[in-house]
């Protein structure tokens, strides 16, 4: 990214503190690009972190300043595309196909911009809950218990504990996309 | 042609090919399934796209939120049976062995302990050599994001302490807790000056303060106002001839101005003890806690990252004899800690008592020694030219007259026992050739000063063979070196990390007061290069 690809200009981003202030200020818009470009289990984790500390180290060379959203969005496409090559490279070729698929499809979809709305409408979505899936939840997110072991410990196979998490996310979208529509709030 | 929907049962096998998706767990036929369903029900690309979005909201959660998804009052329903792993060291019957092992171990240390307690009790808990941790500190710093001072370059470290005094932070951000409650984050640069627990003067930048009730009252100081808030989270922002203040939540009472009230979502500029203006409140401006929390989250996990990567090759390097990262215990039939290093027929150390508890990176876990029992063993065979000996470990006290890091069973010849000194120096003791020759004693200064107990430090030993020279480290860096006649096999055998087995009647009990993240063994002299490596590789830190 040259100087001259950032055109609206206001307070330079003259320190760290600063670049990350900018960055954070974009924080739902970086995730989204992240999960749209590079659409693999973790990788979108990485695009994140390599978009902010790329972002913080060519403050200084770029100048970057005031509006940076087309900066991160360019950044964020040329990194999740790096990552996704090195991620393929040593895939076999059933699992290349697999995920060309899924880039191909998340590509032409609009990136979340409201990532973090979504987000705050799904804390409270998690909230009603019952507490038995929020026990789930937070053995399988929180605890990082794998799916086996709470199998084993519920005596259930983990497909069925996989199918359970799956349908506990799936009901956590629809309760996101009704909460955005009924509580201005969120919106 | 409307577009075809899976059926409730392909919908529950896609369900299920979607999570082991997300953990990376599809073989190569479920991949060609999963494949296969999505081509046939393109709504299903959608299911697997928004599963993929929400799947990487709540792992941020994780990040973002200590507490996990489960209610205070939920806890109480948690089954046994599903307890988390963490406070589950020895699964089922597993702690019947262990408690079995434990009380033998504990009984014979019993007998050792009661005849040892006349001399033991002859000397004071803290004795002296080491001051008592007498500070001045009235603030933590709870985090630091690359913050660094002006003048000196001093970078803040999150865990230390701080006292009063003027910080002219150059850049970075710096998180602190006040021992009064108040939670302030300085955005760089800004100078600003600590006056005490509940004082701060800010000459000149921006800052946010998250000040609580419980506070009593913080007194926040600028060139044009001076107030005391309670109960309010606001921001400031200091200019040469202005402050303005914003109060995002809570209330500001303005007793010396014509408004008497700053309310949630107001703000204000003041002029030398004169309100200027009143305006909305913009937290767009300033550093929000919340944001700190999840930049230091972000930035932690990516060095993690790096760490990770960097062990794994770590672990390869055919001198490294030993290479305990504490994460990975083997519970059964009795605690064992296993040996990461690739190239060695040492398998693993007994954990006799240690509790685990938080490592030094987020999610990992460290060995506590807190009682006088607790201890490693491990043996580690032959004999070497040179050795390098180091460990990631938190001194939470030094109330012994030495702690143990490293210590040879017994003194034959030529052995070594590594321990931290009352003092806060580090010795390296080297038993002589044949027991008529008295051991060598190899102290470090007193480096482990009070401000760095509670904090995760790199202490690592290197004697050399060829340079015929000890010389010790913290932190990467080299503090002293010693000229010695090292001899030409240097033996390790039967060990204890944390502690020592043969306790001599003037000097009691051994054991280290602290936790220990890792201890690595190499036979050879590691160089100062590669020590500092080590160190900028795996500090969890922020610098």
């Amino acid at each position: 990214m040259k100087k001259d690809d950032l055109h609206e200009t206001s307070e330079p981003a003259s320190t760290d503190a600063a670049a990350a202030v900018q960055f954070m200020q974009h924080y739902g818009f970086v995730r989204a690009m992240a999960v749209r470009f590079a659409p693999w289990p973790g990788l979108a984790d990485d695009v994140f972190q390599q978009v902010f500390l790329e972002f913080l180290q060519g403050r200084e060379r770029w100048e970057v300043k005031g509006n940076v959203r087309s900066l991160l969005a360019t950044m964020t496409q040329r990194i999740a595309l790096r990552y996704w090559k090195q991620s393929l490279k040593d895939q076999s070729e059933a699992r290349q196909q697999l995920a060309e698929y899924i880039r191909l499809a998340a590509e032409v979809q609009d990136t979340h911009e409201a990532w973090q709305e979504e987000s705050d409408a799904l804390r409270d979505c998690l909230k009603r809950l019952p507490q038995e899936s929020r026990q789930l939840l937070d053995l399988y997110y929180f605890q990082e218990v794998s799916t086996e072991t709470i199998g084993e410990r519920f005596s259930m196979k983990s497909d069925t504990v996989r199918r359970v998490i799956s349908r506990l996310r799936e009901k956590l979208r629809e309760c996101i996309r009704l909460t955005l529509i009924q509580n201005p709030r969120h919106a | 042609m409307p577009e075809q929907e899976p059926t409730a049962l392909e919908l529950a096998r896609a369900d299920e090919l979607i999570q082991a998706w997300l953990e990376e767990k599809l073989s190569d036929d479920n991949v060609e399934e999963f494949l296969s369903l999505m081509t046939r029900y393109p709504s299903l690309v959608n299911r697997t796209l928004g599963q993929l979005q929400i799947n990487q909201m709540l792992w941020d959660f994780t990040r973002d939120s200590p507490s996990g998804f489960v209610e205070p009052d939920d806890a109480v329903f948690l089954p046994e049976a599903i307890k988390p792993r963490s406070l589950r060291l020895l699964p089922g019957s597993a702690w019947k062995v262990f408690a079995l092992t434990l009380f033998a171990v504990t009984l014979f240390y019993g007998v050792v302990w009661a005849r040892l307690l006349p001399f033991q009790r002859q000397k004071p808990e803290h004795s002296a050599g080491m001051p008592a941790l007498k500070s001045n500190a009235v603030a933590i710093v709870s985090k630091s994001l690359s913050a660094q001072q002006r003048d000196d370059k001093v970078k803040f470290v999150s865990g230390s302490a701080v006292g009063p005094g003027r910080i002219v932070l150059e850049r970075g951000l710096l998180k602190l807790d006040f021992f009064n409650g108040a939670h302030i984050v300085i955005a760089g640069p800004c100078d600003f000056e600590i006056i005490s627990h509940d004082r701060i003067f800010c000459k000149d930048g921006k800052l946010t303060a998250i000040v609580p009730t419980q506070t009593k009252g913080f007194r926040i100081e600028t060139p044009h106002v001076a107030n005391i808030y309670q109960g309010a989270d606001i921001g400031m922002s200091v200019h040469s001839d202005r402050t303005d203040m914003h109060v995002f939540n809570g209330h500001v009472e303005l007793p010396a101005f014509s408004e008497r009230k700053l309310s949630k979502g107001t703000g204000a500029s003041f002029s030398t003890d004169k309100l200027l203006e009143t305006f909305p409140a913009d937290p767009s401006q300033f550093v929000m806690i919340e944001e700190i929390e999840r930049l230091y989250a972000a930035a932690i996990a990516h060095k993690k990252t790096i760490w990770q990567q960097f062990k794994e090759r770590f672990n390869r390097d055919p001198d490294l004899l030993l290479r305990f990262d504490f994460n990975e215990i083997q519970a059964v039939p009795i605690p064992m800690m296993m040996n990461r290093a690739r190239a060695t027929q040492i398998t693993s150390g007994v954990i006799v008592g240690c509790q685990p508890t938080a490592g030094r990176w987020p999610g990992e876990s460290a060995l506590a020694f807190q009682n006088q029992l607790d201890r490693i063993r491990v043996e580690v065979p032959g004999e070497f030219q040179s050795l390098t000996i180091s460990t990631w470990i938190c001194v939470h006290s030094l109330p012994r007259q030495s702690a143990g890091l490293m210590m040879t069973e017994g003194t034959g010849p030529n052995q070594l026992h590594w321990q931290i000194m009352e003092t806060g120096a580090i010795r390296l003791s080297m038993s002589g050739s044949d027991l008529r020759t008295p051991p060598v004693k190899i102290d470090s200064p007193q480096v482990l000063t009070p401000n760095l107990l509670g904090q995760w430090l790199l202490l690592t030993v290197v004697i050399n063979q060829e340079t015929q020279c000890v010389t010790h480290f913290l932190n990467g860096q080299a503090i002293s070196s010693h000229a010695l006649k090292i001899p030409s096999a240097l033996r390790i055998g039967v060990v204890d990390l944390g502690n020592w087995t043969n306790p001599v009647r003037d000097t009691p009990f051994h054991n280290l007061c602290g936790a220990i993240n890792e201890f690595t063994i190499h036979r050879r002299a590691c160089s100062e290069a590669e020590i500092r490596t080590i160190y900028n590789n795996g500090t969890a830190n922020l610098l």
